[in-house]
Order: C-alpha cells, then sequence, then structure tokens
C-alpha cells in the first residue's frame, strides 16, 4: 500500500511537481537514501544540485545523475602509465640513438608524452560526459564516444516496458557495479547504463518511479500531467 | 661511403623534424575542436565540476602550443 513520503530533496531543490505530488511509497524513498549514503565522486548523486540538460522541462525533476564507476577507469590509466614510460625505454635501450642527435630524441620524447596527455584527455572526457540521468518523467542517456560524436536517447518512464541488470566479474563484484537495461515498450528502444554503481538499487527506483508516474497519469497520485 | 651515410642521416633527422613538427599541428587541430567540443557539451548538459573540464580542455591547448614551440627552437 502506498503512502505519502517524505523524499530526501533539499527544500531549495524542490522544482518537480510531479515528483512532489506523487504517491511515493516506503520502498523508493528507502533506496533513495541509501543511494544517497553511496554517492561517490561524480559517479553517482541523488538528488544533484546544478544539474540540468537541453531537452529538461521547467519543472522536470533530476532524480539520479550517474557515470560509470570511478573504478573502470583504471584501464585505460594503466595502459597511459605504460605509453608514458615507452620513451625511457626506448633510451634504455638505446634504439634510436645510432640515427638520431640527443636533441632530436628529447623533442621526439616530449611530443610522445604530448600525445599521451591527449590520450589522458580523451579517455577522461568519455567517462565526464557520458552521463546517465534519471528523472521524475523519463530516463535519459548520454553517450559521447568520442569528441565528434554525441548520442542522447531518453525513454519515458509511462513506456518502460522491462529493466534489467547485470553484475559479472570480479571488478563488478568487489566495486558493487553493474550494467542496467531499460527497454521501452513503444518504440523497442534499448537504454544502456554500463557500469553503474549500486545497479540492482538504480533499477529499483527506476521502477518505483514509473509506477509511481503511471498512478500520477491515471490520477491515484496527485497531479494529473499526461 | 661515410658520406653518403652522414646524408643518409641527415635526410632522416630532416624529415623527423617535420614529422614532429606536423603531429604537434594535428594536435593543436585537436586541442582546438575539443575545447570546442567541450564548450558545446557544457553549455547543453551542466554537471558539477564542469568548470575544471574546460580548464583542462584549454590547458591541453596551452600545452601544445608549448610543445610546438619548443620543437621549433630546439630543433
Amino acid at each position: 500500500m502506498s503512502t505519502k513520503k517524505e523524499l530526501p530533496i533539499p527544500p531549495e531543490m524542490q522544482k518537480g511537481v510531479l515528483l512532489k505530488e506523487m504517491t511515493v511509497d516506503d520502498e523508493l524513498v528507502q533506496n533513495l537514501e541509501e543511494l544517497k549514503e553511496s554517492e561517490s565522486l561524480g559517479a553517482l548523486s541523488v538528488f544533484p544540485q546544478q544539474v540540468t540538460f537541453e531537452t529538461q522541462e521547467e519543472d522536470e525533476q533530476v532524480v539520479l545523475v550517474m557515470r560509470k564507476a570511478p573504478v573502470t577507469n583504471i584501464k585505460w590509466a594503466l595502459i597511459a602509465g605504460l605509453l608514458a614510460l615507452m620513451p625511457a625505454f626506448i633510451v634504455v635501450l638505446g634504439v634510436l640513438s645510432d640515427y638520431l642527435d640527443s636533441s632530436y630524441l628529447l623533442v621526439a620524447m616530449i611530443v610522445w608524452e604530448l600525445f599521451v596527455v591527449g590520450y589522458i584527455f580523451e579517455e577522461f572526457l568519455r567517462w565526464f560526459f557520458n552521463i546517465y540521468i534519471v528523472t521524475d518523467r523519463r530516463v535519459v542517456d548520454i553517450d559521447y564516444p568520442n569528441f565528434l560524436w554525441r548520442e542522447v536517447s531518453d525513454v519515458d518512464l509511462l513506456k518502460i516496458q522491462d529493466v534489467t541488470t547485470r553484475n559479472q566479474g570480479i571488478m563488478a563484484a568487489i566495486f558493487n557495479f553493474g550494467d542496467i537495461w531499460v527497454l521501452s515498450a513503444a518504440e523497442m528502444t534499448t537504454i544502456e547504463y554500463l557500469a553503474v554503481k549500486e545497479a540492482d538499487n538504480v533499477a529499483g527506483i527506476i521502477r518505483l518511479l514509473a509506477q509511481a508516474r503511471e498512478r500520477v497519469v491515471r490520477g491515484e497520485g496527485g497531479t494529473n500531467d499526461g | 661511403m661515410m658520406d653518403s651515410v652522414n646524408g643518409l642521416v641527415s635526410t632522416f633527422e630532416i624529415f623527423f623534424k617535420w614529422l614532429l613538427v606536423l603531429g604537434v599541428l594535428v594536435y593543436i587541430a585537436y586541442a582546438l575542436i575539443a575545447i570546442r567540443q567541450v564548450g558545446l557539451m557544457t553549455d547543453s548538459y551542466n554537471t558539477p565540476r564542469e568548470d575544471f573540464v574546460k580548464w583542462l580542455a584549454r590547458f591541453n591547448f596551452g600545452l601544445a602550443l608549448l610543445v610546438l614551440v619548443i620543437v621549433l627552437v630546439v630543433l
């Protein structure tokens, strides 16, 4: 049975008319509060401040903002570390010193390190701008595969048919992250949230928000916002 | 024999120098596009710490310019 509960939103941030009027059940509030305790460096924020996006409606409340778990950056960080050390190996092995002056070698090393910085920069941007947003109306997936390509997809909470989670691998088990697929009934669109922290909890929140939104639209829980 | 070897090394050095210059120029072009893209992304999506990312993009461009100067001065 649903009961009206207080959501853990700071009063100054409450702009989502829909969410405020929703008949929110205990489970949703509890899940959000649990998730708030696991907030981490940019990878997971519950009712985040200063977050807006291009197609956001005026009274749309951002509930969750996520990125891939920070630990997923270890792979490229290790590659970058190895690439940064490569010039040192070349100097030690003396591969090019027979053909090139030492000043040329020094400059070549500096240029190489510049490209390593570029690789780090690009990978960081890819992590930073791959954003997953859950609002009181929809789920949004912003993909940023590289600096020339951006893809934004969203699914209305009312059109969600299925929410699936998958946790696999040692890292996922240790650091508690997983993938979420949100399948839309109408357009057969699938939203992919990859390597998000507390995936099961987040999936639960999406399901509960979808149910709450459905109740609102049916007129069972406050405003009738179609 | 020694002259031809020296000539080959000298040609290789010139080729290498222009290869480095070209590489840095390509990188500068990338850094400029990256500044533009970061600007577009942060205009569309406001998230915390976006000022840091903007700063990072400009730093990347500045670094590339510095390396270009080093390449041109040293070689």
